[in-house]
């Protein structure tokens, strides 16, 4: 799944790099929807691997040093996944629910990124865009997490 | 990989060194370059082209000519060096100073440069190569412990005796040692090397090497300075910051011939950003080093930071040194973008023309003048353009 994961998310970030070209803060950020994916339906025993695998592949697009946007993934995808238990991910809402929360937990640590390195991870109106996404796909999203993990439910 | 095994750890620490910016990991992240050449077929047709200026044949020629001249006053006033030797220039790679050593490092030809060749910049003494290794000579500035004693001599007017002595160093201070004359010279006297070559020391004369200060003087009540007395130990200011320099000239060997190695590159349009860094399709593999510049169709686009295997990042920030700013009027000013550096009442504008050269390949157009402020300067960087060839060229 993390290799699978990490294709996914080169080319959503390769993407969003393009569409930022043209529509500028409008472009959605893809790393809500995947660190919120990541959380919900990736194993409880793989957190880290996931966290590497889009922290790693969305700094490679953005040219960013790896080991900060690691940093704020993992912690995102272990937010998420401390919820798992009280989510059933074959809900879209429990998908929506997740992606507010990888917002939030993104929101939180590029401020201490930026706080700390006086480095800004993400764009807070791509971010939003990037979360607000989640409402219209989240049927697709959840239905695509079930198939990968079978059981979706804690 | 499973989270709370070993690996977490292992991830974490390597975490901490990137953000550190530890050469190793940051050179290990790009082993990713390759992947993203899916995305790149895929996207890179339905890139923006962002507008701006492209090099034109105009910029070409101005930038070539403003760095011609800079390149003769850089050679100074005659080429110094000793018989059967020529001058060749150098680019600096890097200045580094510690307590007791004030080191330069510049790229050289292979097999070309003899130790204790000679480093100049516009007719003043630099320093002299200590050692050289793989295309990249060591340069002991004055001031440096490993800078071998030095003849020099000042001259209060035409007509005056000179003052003989020996430049030496002591943790990091250029000292004037061993002087004919206890007789103080003037605030602010320049000295240049002597001939000594009836004593075995071919260093050519006539070349500034800095001005004689007193340590810590001190102005007397009534505006006079104390006194330089014979048995204070006076010190030389060198008159070049080697900081700022960018090219130097250095003492070869006739056959000496230096062939700055380039590599064909396409830029990755779906990475980075064109303002501030860029990922090209080469690496080590290809012979791609830290520091090479990024050229095309004589417009400089950046520094390669960053060397994976098959993947580089370049950095578009202007680099320290001089660069020549042309006015609208044909003016060329060779200037930092610090305000500290800029010719007493020259103030440039927006708009106007950011330089650089390269040995090889001539003038090469940076920019515009974008904001001017009390401290410096910004570079508005050439737009990258739609073309993603680009050429990697060795400094």
């Amino acid at each position: 799944m993390a290799f699978a994961l990490l294709i996914v998310s080169l080319l959503l970030n390769q993407a969003h790099l393009v569409g930022e070209g043209w529509i500028g803060d409008f472009a959605p950020d893809p790393t809500v929807l995947l660190a919120a994916f990541a959380g919900l339906y990736g194993g409880r025993r793989s957190t880290t691997l996931l966290a590497v695998a889009l922290g790693w592949s969305r700094a490679a697009v953005m040219i960013e040093p790896a080991g900060l946007t690691i940093l704020a993934t993992w912690w995102t995808v272990a937010i998420v996944a401390s919820q798992r238990r009280s989510l059933d991910g074959r809900r879209w809402a429990s998908f929506v629910f997740a992606s507010a929360l990888a917002g939030g937990a993104l929101v939180f640590a590029d401020w201490l990124s930026e706080l700390c390195t006086d480095h800004s991870l993400l764009d807070g109106e791509q971010l939003l865009v990037g979360g607000v996404l989640a409402i219209p796909l989240a049927r697709l999203i959840a239905g695509v997490g079930v198939a990968v993990r079978g059981d979706a439910r804690g | 990989m499973k989270s709370g095994g070993i690996w977490t750890p292992v991830v974490l620490a390597a975490c901490v060194a990137s953000v550190a910016g530890w050469g190793p990991i940051r050179r290990a992240e790009q082993a990713l370059g390759p992947m993203l050449s899916i995305g790149e077929a895929l996207f890179a047709p339905l890139a923006h082209a962002p507008a701006g200026t492209e090099v034109v044949d105009d910029h070409r020629r101005e930038a070539d000519l403003a760095w011609a001249s800079y390149v003769e006053a850089v050679r100074g006033p005659g080429e110094v060096c000793l018989p059967g030797r020529k001058v060749a220039l150098a680019p600096v790679l890097s200045v580094a100073t510690t307590e007791r050593r004030r080191r330069m490092k510049i790229a050289v030809p292979a097999d070309g440069v003899p130790d204790g060749a000679l480093v100049t910049h516009r007719g003043a003494f630099v320093g002299l190569v200590v050692d050289v290794e793989d295309r990249i000579a060591e340069v002991a500035l004055i001031g440096d412990e490993d800078l071998r004693p030095l003849a020099a001599e000042w001259q209060t007017a035409p007509s005056a005796r000179p003052v003989h002595f020996l430049l030496g160093s002591e943790k990091g201070t250029a000292l004037v040692e061993s002087r004919s004359s206890t007789v103080a010279p003037p605030a602010g006297q320049v000295a240049w090397t002597r001939s000594v070559a009836a004593l075995g020391d071919d260093l050519p004369p006539g070349l500034l090497l800095g001005r004689v200060v007193k340590p810590d003087e001190q102005d007397l009540p009534g505006g006079a300075a104390e006194g330089l007395g014979a048995t204070r130990e006076l010190e030389l200011e060198p008159l070049i910051a080697a900081d700022d320099l960018g090219i130097v000239t250095v003492e070869v060997l006739p056959s000496a011939e230096r062939e700055a190695r380039t590599v064909s590159a396409l830029r990755v349009v779906t990475s980075g950003s064109e303002t501030t860094s860029v990922r090209l399709d080469v690496g080590s593999r290809h012979g791609v080093e830290q520091g090479c510049w990024v050229v095309r169709d004589g417009a400089w686009l950046g520094r390669v930071a960053v060397v994976g295997w098959t993947s580089s990042i370049v950095e578009r920030e202007v680099p320290r040194g001089t660069l020549l700013v042309i006015g609208a009027g044909g003016s060329v000013v060779p200037c930092r973008t610090e305000a500290a550096s800029w010719p007493e009442g020259w103030v440039p504008q927006v708009g106007d023309r950011v330089v650089t050269g390269h040995g090889r390949l001539g003038g090469l157009l940076m920019g515009t003048v974008k904001d001017v402020t009390q401290a410096g300067f910004d570079v508005e960087p050439v737009v990258w353009g739609t073309d993603r060839t680009v050429t990697v060229v060795e400094r």
